[in-house]
């Protein structure tokens, strides 16, 4: 079934009452987001290489009425419902997760460089990106997060959408050559990174795991940081967001795509993922029944850092 | 005030020679569009409003408090800026920080030293909407000196940069940019649009206007007049009262100290950073509190679009 | 000290802090020669090392060298506020505000209700009219004052002054009495309706106290006949600068900093209810 009749069916038969999805945006290559509820508005849902936003965020953002909601979600969305169910934020008899395998993000910000191109002059041709007839390889374009993913299509689903052509990329680890730096070197990266954020907050809303009611950053009682963006508190906010999403980051990218300035945020989580990965051989939103791995002790954990 | 014609044409060479006798700085908007070798800011506001400022520091010594206030500081500054960012700093930052009483004298410092130059725009980009709210993308209303680029060199008009009168192929040009862009402009919102949202507060598609922004600061902190900021105490027994950026977007921006917070929900935040712009402002001032540069619509993580929502809304009032 | 700026408060030692309740101190300090107020204005308290809040002035212009502020220990500057000791230094900027519109109340008759801490401005304004220079140019004043218990009744030395006036009537309500309580018990809405019996003609009403309070006093006041124009209230807004500059005290074409905190019930009216 294609992604339309999917979402139309859901709604005609009333499965949900909403569905979330992307809607075309009111600029070039842009979507957004919409939460379908009238079967007949279903053939302006879109899935495109521009749908970089994780829907799951929305799913604790509902409007009243809405009880059980379906969502187009691609590997890192389903990974974000998974993580939200996990941590009893969402019930999952309420969710239906619309699975859409997933071509891969395009960094919007790489097509500047080509002046008034209008939307019908990019198209996709299996791993490629032709651009005015020019033909490039897709993975140049794509985001970080999704150069390295590893989970194209959510691993749990309940419809998984046919059609979708999903390029079979290589699996790029995009943290090698930081990693390789030296400690000056990766610290200098962070700090001239860091000190262009001004602390608008939108990595943190955009992220579906950071639905702390108050979150620290902008805590009172105790007031942790100060709320003008030196470079000493974005640190605290950044280091402490990361730490907070540390075994619960979905890797979706969604932080680094809704920031303004473009900086690489993203980076940061991806790196204290991977340390996760490493040390405790877990991965967010993979597994419903994955215990967290901060709280569990386990005899096979790899736990190299304790011995 | 539209370009008067009287202006002279330099070559850019001159021009550029000009702007490099002091310290230039370009917005983002002008470094997009021109390739200036000038560092940028984000608009006029980081130069005249900076997101960390400290007004005065304290500390605790002898015994006894001390407070020693810090002094306003402005070093002159030439800033070329497009038409709709220098009607950004005249028509809303001068409006609250000089012609509100008392007067900001930080503010009041730094604009003193600051040229503020306009550069004609020669096209509209997707998300430009000067022309919706009072604006013009060839005004040099507000500017000291206006520039335009032409094929054959740089128009301009103010004081600084010598050159020849304009030839009649250049005068043809003008015209043809004018009349280009008056044939491309997008129409202006109604008149009574202030009037209109106001009656609209209580209307019911604030909730589905507001859907699906994230409330975060990134339209606010990155907008040429958005001008809220927050006082904060940094240190202890030693610090400064800082002034930075504050964002009606944020809950906490009117929160209480009673746990009382009349803009608690995040549709009534929109519904503020709207009307503040669209209706408040205007109904104080006589101007529109958005110059409708477009740095909103374009660095919106979800592509909420504020003209779509003004529309909306209008057409609700109707 | 000298006050340069705009943002920079001057400091000033606590002159003397007075228990009101539980968690209420009147706290007095030696008025600066620039700090020129009138009724119904507010300041900016800074605290070093912790913050700065705004606070009516619960003392009258009238009253001489000292400022009184009355503050109840809600969030933290009003925490270390109530932490200091006389001789303390807090710093002050200000006033602030467009006050009560004093000129217009000349010759009328004033109803004084008040709730709680809400007294706080509203005494400023009655010890302003019942100073001996400006007594004469008002007609009758009329004062009921409610609080949740006897216990959280506020100024209770100045209460007592008010009682022993003939130029003035007294009423003192409380939601929950005692053993040792002789005044009414009733929700001031209720009371007002109750003790208020004559034509409201040539009276205007300043009402000030929690908002819900504020809410149903209105309604009592508009059955009693009083023009929405004639109804007098102070809005409460989170604000930091009090110079109609930092924007969050906004609410419609208002800065409650500067256009306010006095308003009439008819400006309210045509307010978007965002407060």
């Amino acid at each position: 079934m294609t992604l339309h009749d999917a979402a139309r069916k859901l709604l005609e038969e009333h499965k949900v009452q909403g569905v979330l999805g992307y809607r075309k945006g009111s600029l070039p290559f842009r979507t957004r987001p919409y939460l379908f509820r009238d079967p007949c508005e279903i053939e302006e849902l879109v899935f495109n290489p521009f749908c970089g936003l994780n829907l799951a965020r929305y799913l604790l953002f509902l409007p009243q009425g809405i009880e059980r909601v379906a969502i187009v979600a691609k590997g890192c969305d389903g990974r974000a419902c998974v993580a939200l169910v996990r941590e009893n934020r969402l019930r999952r008899e309420n969710l239906l997760i619309l699975g859409v395998p997933c071509p891969g993000m395009v960094d919007t910000r790489k097509l500047a460089e080509w002046e008034g191109l209008k939307e019908h002059e990019v198209t996709l041709r299996g791993g490629e990106i032709v651009i005015r007839g020019v033909a490039y390889p897709l993975a140049s374009f794509l985001d970080a997060s999704c150069r390295r993913c590893r989970y194209r299509s959510p691993l749990v689903y309940d419809i998984l959408v046919e059609g979708g052509e999903v390029p079979s990329l290589p699996q790029e680890d995009t943290l090698r050559e930081l990693r390789s730096l030296p400690e000056e070197k990766r610290w200098e990266f962070f700090r001239k990174e860091l000190s262009r954020c001004i602390r608008c907050y939108a990595c943190r809303n955009a992220c579906p795991m950071c639905y702390c009611k108050e979150c620290f950053a902008e805590s009172h009682k105790p007031s942790f940081l100060h709320p003008s963006p030196t470079l000493r508190d974005n640190f605290v906010f950044h280091i402490g967001r990361a730490m907070h999403l540390a075994g619960r980051c979905v890797e979706c990218g969604a932080c680094e795509r809704a920031c303004p300035l473009g900086i690489p945020i993203a980076t940061l989580f991806l790196a204290v993922s991977d340390t996760v990965r490493e040390h405790f051989a877990f991965e967010a939103g993979v597994d419903v029944a994955a215990p967290a791995p901060f709280v569990t002790y386990r005899e096979d954990d790899p736990n190299a850092f304790i011995r | 005030m539209r370009l008067s014609g009287n202006g002279v044409v330099a070559t850019r060479e001159a021009f550029l020679e000009w702007l490099s006798r002091g310290r230039t700085f370009v917005t983002e908007t002008v470094a997009r569009r021109f390739r200036l070798p000038f560092p940028s800011v984000p608009t006029p506001k980081a130069v005249l409003l900076p997101q960390h400022e400290a007004l005065y520091r304290f500390f605790w010594a002898r015994r006894t408090w001390n407070v020693h206030p810090l002094p306003p500081e402005g070093t002159p500054i030439l800033l070329l800026a497009a038409p709709c960012e220098v009607k950004a700093v005249t028509d809303v930052l001068d409006a609250v920080f000089l012609g509100n009483a008392p007067q900001d004298p930080y503010y009041a410092t730094r604009r003193k030293n600051l040229i503020l130059g306009a550069l004609g725009c020669t096209f509209f980009e997707a998300t430009c909407f000067c022309t919706r709210v009072g604006g013009h993308p060839l005004s040099r209303e507000g500017a000291d000196f206006f520039a335009l680029p032409l094929s054959s060199g740089v128009y301009f008009e103010g004081e600084g940069v010598s050159g020849r009168p304009l030839a009649s192929s250049e005068k043809e040009e003008l015209e043809a940019l004018v009349a280009d862009l008056e044939k491309t402009a997008p129409p202006p919102f109604p008149e009574k649009t202030p009037e209109y949202l106001y009656e609209a507060f209580g209307c019911d598609i604030w909730e589905d206007i507001a859907w699906g922004c994230l409330n975060c600061g990134a339209c606010t902190f990155l907008c040429p007049t958005c001008f809220c900021f927050d006082l904060a105490l940094e240190g202890r027994l030693r610090g400064a009262m800082i002034r930075t950026w504050d964002s009606c977007m944020f809950p906490k921006f009117t929160l209480h100290a009673s746990s009382h917070n009349p803009r608690s929900h995040p549709m009534q935040r929109v519904r503020q950073r709207i009307l503040h712009k669209f209706s408040y402002h205007p109904l104080r001032k006589g101007v529109f509190g958005c110059v409708g540069c477009g740095r909103c619509v374009a660095l919106c993580p979800v592509n909420w679009d504020i003209r779509e929502a003004v529309e909306r809304v209008v057409s609700c009032a109707l | 000290m000298p006050c340069e700026g705009i943002y920079t408060p001057c400091l000033l030692p606590i002159a003397e802090i007075v228990e009101e309740t539980r968690d209420i101190k009147t706290f007095r300090i030696p008025r600066p020669e620039h700090f020129v107020y009138r009724p119904g204005q507010f300041a900016e308290i800074f605290v070093p090392g912790v913050g700065e809040a705004p606070f009516s002035i619960s003392s009258s212009p009238t009253e001489g060298t000292f400022l009184e502020f009355s503050i109840k220990r809600i969030g933290s500057v009003t925490q270390a506020l109530h932490r200091l000791n006389p001789g303390d230094t807090v710093g002050l900027r200000g006033p602030y505000g467009n006050g009560f519109p004093v000129e217009e109340l000349l010759g009328k008759h004033l109803l004084f209700v008040g709730g709680g801490i809400g007294l706080a401005p509203l005494r400023s304004l009655i010890n302003y009219v019942l100073s001996p220079e400006h007594r004469l140019s008002f007609g009758d004043v009329f004062i009921l004052y409610g609080a949740r218990t006897p216990q959280d009744l506020v100024f209770r030395w100045e209460l007592e002054r008010w009682r022993k006036r003939e130029d003035l009537t007294l009423c003192l309500t409380v939601d929950e009495g005692n053993a040792s309580w002789e005044g009414r018990v009733g929700l001031v809405p209720n009371v007002l309706r109750e003790v208020f019996s004559f034509p409201c003609t040539g009276w205007v009403s300043i009402v000030c106290g929690p908002p819900i309070m504020i809410k149903f006093t209105i309604k009592a006041l508009r059955e009693l006949g009083f023009a929405p124009g004639d109804i007098l209230t102070t809005l409460e807004m989170k604000m930091k600068c009090g110079l109609g500059k930092c924007g969050r005290c906004n609410i419609g074409p208002y800065y409650v900093c500067q256009d306010g905190p006095v308003f009439s019930y008819e400006t309210l009216l045509e307010m978007p209810e965002e407060y």
